[in-house]
């Protein structure tokens, strides 16, 4: 029992209570080296690992889904035969549904119950090796012992005339994972991370051009004022004039939807904002006394400006906009694949959020909308809690 | 206003030439995206047919002004939205600082604005689709789509957060100037003066963050199948359709950029006489 005020103390002495800029920087520091790690896995691990075309649930997976009020089932029909061979209408005779992956050397077990008293049960279609039914109560179970897809059905008889039948496809697979199956028997975690390749490097290239080019343009336009003045205004006023995501619709679908000429858009898109701030800041600084007095003292512009104006005055900004840009080129790419602009078959978040969404309203799955949802806000809180941090530690410092 | 009525024009004429050249390049005719071509579009409004079949073809001109109108119906409907909200519980979070119910409401508003419009769109969908049978889809009712877009733009991508934010500020200023502390003394009305104080930084808020806005009403209608300007364009891109059709809407997107601008203008320069040249 007392644990947990011991572990709290404990956590709060290492890192800090919550909110404080050393917990805020831990806590982002932590959650953005999960997001690299997965980011250099996915550029390791080869892509065919995470596009596995069956894999296994592991029981919190079943747990999670039971949770949040789904079934785990697909393509699950009932109907009762009659003499003629015609199928009537019957849905609901099958009140159980099987869960739909098991593992090889793993016992399997699925206890159908019906609401029509049936006997005589029998399994048919593809029926996996070691898969056995009991015939007088229904009881599925057994270790399956090849890999593959199978249409089962599930069969048992009412009276003398009719039969009902439920069919159900069982995904057999030879390895454990974490965060269990998609819709198609994918491994979500796997997915996951494999869709962290479209967070990290892209963001940093976005960051690249909005955040340095904007300094830079905001810099020199401010400090020096004339011509490079009036190309900062020119550059901001010309990107700012058209909606940002018309940019990237049209040169998308001019590029094809490429991740990296996307990011060098969104960090065009970033531009502005970034020149303007600095612009700003480097204006309002350019005639103050300390600037004269370094002048005087034979500091040159150079260092002057950087060292001087945009180091102290405008490095919490630029922060500021670092993190926000890696946000908005993630939100990028997670939107375009949401759209399903790029290529579905890619294991992306925007993509698995939208599988998942359908998957969840249909009453499927909920692993993959709830892994991916939280992923997303994981590596945008990552974010903002390292941004907190370093701007709380700097504001202490000062 | 002579600069800025240049300054509209600049915007123009610099967002046709961008369009154009873009268009230029995407698959398809390019002769058809040159600005001189443009003109034809007028003559052309009523003729010209989007190819894509979930239109049932009929005709650009009234695709595009029932986009438009539904776009503006989003985008207006969350603008009031936003003020509606924001002013009384900027102001309540300052003149009521000691109650439980206003901090809570503005910590339950912070939290919900930090996430982006996607995600809250998602969790909108889901929850409606799942807790109350509404699935959105594109044959489904407008209606629902229109009300659950205008909800999540209102509540995400710190829309709400922001101009909350600003309004305490302005509240805080206001009510720190020596005639207001004496008219609060003297227990005097001193609302009427506070809201009109209140519009320039409602105004600002919401004219800096217009392209968020209009970014998000994209968002929100392509999430939950609002043919809006959004859907529109975006639909026309993906499916390659007429260059001329994706520029008209494309433009009228502009226009509401614009009307955006000519707003705040108009009303800051209703509020505050100092800054009506």
């Amino acid at each position: 029992m007392t644990s947990a005020p011991t572990i709290r103390s404990a956590w709060r002495k290492a890192v800090g209570a919550p909110g404080t800029s050393r917990g805020s920087l831990i806590a982002g520091i932590v959650i953005l080296s999960v997001v690299l790690g997965a980011n250099i896995a996915a550029y390791v691990i080869p892509p065919e690992r995470s596009r596995a075309d069956f894999l296994y649930e592991p029981p919190h997976a079943q747990w999670l889904q039971r949770l949040l009020w789904t079934s785990d089932v697909r393509d699950t029909v009932a109907h009762i035969l009659g003499q003629s061979g015609n199928a009537l209408s019957a849905t609901g005779v099958f009140v159980t549904k099987p869960r739909p992956t098991a593992r090889t050397g793993q016992p399997f077990e699925y206890r159908a119950q019906s609401s029509l008293p049936l006997t005589n049960f029998s399994l048919q279609g593809e029926v996996p090796n070691g898969i056995t039914v009991d015939p007088g109560t229904g009881v599925v179970s057994g270790v399956p012992t090849s890999v593959g897809k199978y249409a089962v059905i599930l069969a048992g008889t009412l009276d003398a005339d009719r039969q009902a039948e439920q069919h159900f496809t069982l995904f057999v697979d030879d390895r454990m994972l974490v965060l269990g199956a998609d819709g198609m028997g994918r491994d979500v975690l796997g997915r996951l991370v494999a869709s962290a390749r479209y967070t990290i490097v892209p963001g940093l290239i976005a960051v690249l051009i909005g955040v340095a080019g904007g300094a830079l343009l905001g810099a020199l336009g401010g400090f020096y004022a004339g011509a490079a003045g009036r190309v900062h205004q020119a550059v901001t006023a010309i990107i700012q004039s058209v909606p940002a995501l018309l940019i990237i619709f049209i040169t998308g679908a001019i590029f094809q939807y490429n991740a990296y000429v996307m990011m060098v858009v969104v960090g065009l898109i970033l531009l502005p904002e970034t020149a303007n701030g600095v612009f700003e800041r480097v204006q309002s600084f350019r005639r103050r006394e300390f600037v004269e007095a370094a002048r005087e003292l034979g500091m040159r512009d150079r260092t002057i400006l950087w060292n001087e104006i945009v180091w102290h005055n405008a490095r919490s900004f630029l922060l500021t906009k670092v993190t926000q840009g890696f946000v908005y080129a993630i939100l990028v790419a997670v939107t375009l694949s949401y759209l399903g602009l790029t290529d579905r078959n890619l294991p992306q978040i925007g993509g698995m959020l939208m599988d998942g969404r359908e998957a969840m309203i249909n009453k499927t799955t909920s692993v993959v909308a709830v892994a991916s949802l939280s992923a997303l806000l994981l590596v945008i809180g990552g974010f903002s809690l390292m941004e907190r941090g370093i701007l709380q530690t700097w504001a202490r410092r000062r | 206003m002579r600069a800025f009525l240049l300054e509209l024009v600049a915007i123009v004429v610099i967002s046709i030439v961008l369009v154009c050249a873009a268009l230029g390049m995407l698959p398809g005719d390019p002769a058809t995206a040159w600005p001189g071509r443009t003109a034809d579009l007028l003559t052309t409004a009523f003729t010209l047919r989007f190819a894509d079949a979930r239109w049932a073809n009929p005709s650009a001109f009234a695709v595009i002004f029932r986009a438009a109108m539904l776009s503006v119906t989003i985008i207006g409907a969350t603008a009031l939205l936003l003020v509606l909200i924001a002013v009384p519980l900027g102001v309540l979070s300052v003149t009521r600082s000691g109650s439980r119910l206003v901090q809570s409401v503005r910590r339950a508003v912070s939290a919900a604005s930090s996430l982006p419009v996607l995600v809250l769109g998602t969790v909108i969908y889901v929850v409606l689709g799942r807790q109350f049978g509404v699935t959105v889809r594109e044959d489904t009712s407008i209606v629902a789509a229109i009300v659950a877009a205008i909800a999540t733009l209102a509540l995400g991508d710190r829309l709400l957060a922001d101009i909350v934010q600003r309004v305490e500020l302005a509240t805080r200023a206001v009510l720190d100037e020596p005639y207001m502390r004496a008219v609060r003394a003297a227990n005097l009305g001193f609302r009427r003066h506070l809201l009109q104080s209140l519009v320039p930084p409602v105004a600002e808020a919401l004219a800096a963050r217009s392209m968020f806005l209009i970014s998000g009403a994209i968002v929100a209608e392509l999430v939950f199948y609002v043919h809006g300007l959004g859907f529109t364009v975006e639909h026309a891109v993906a499916t390659n359709d007429d260059p001329r059709l994706i520029l008209a809407a494309a433009m009228a997107l502009i226009a509401i950029g614009l009307c955006f601008r000519v707003v705040h203008r108009g009303a800051i320069a209703m509020a505050d006489a100092r800054r009506r040249t």
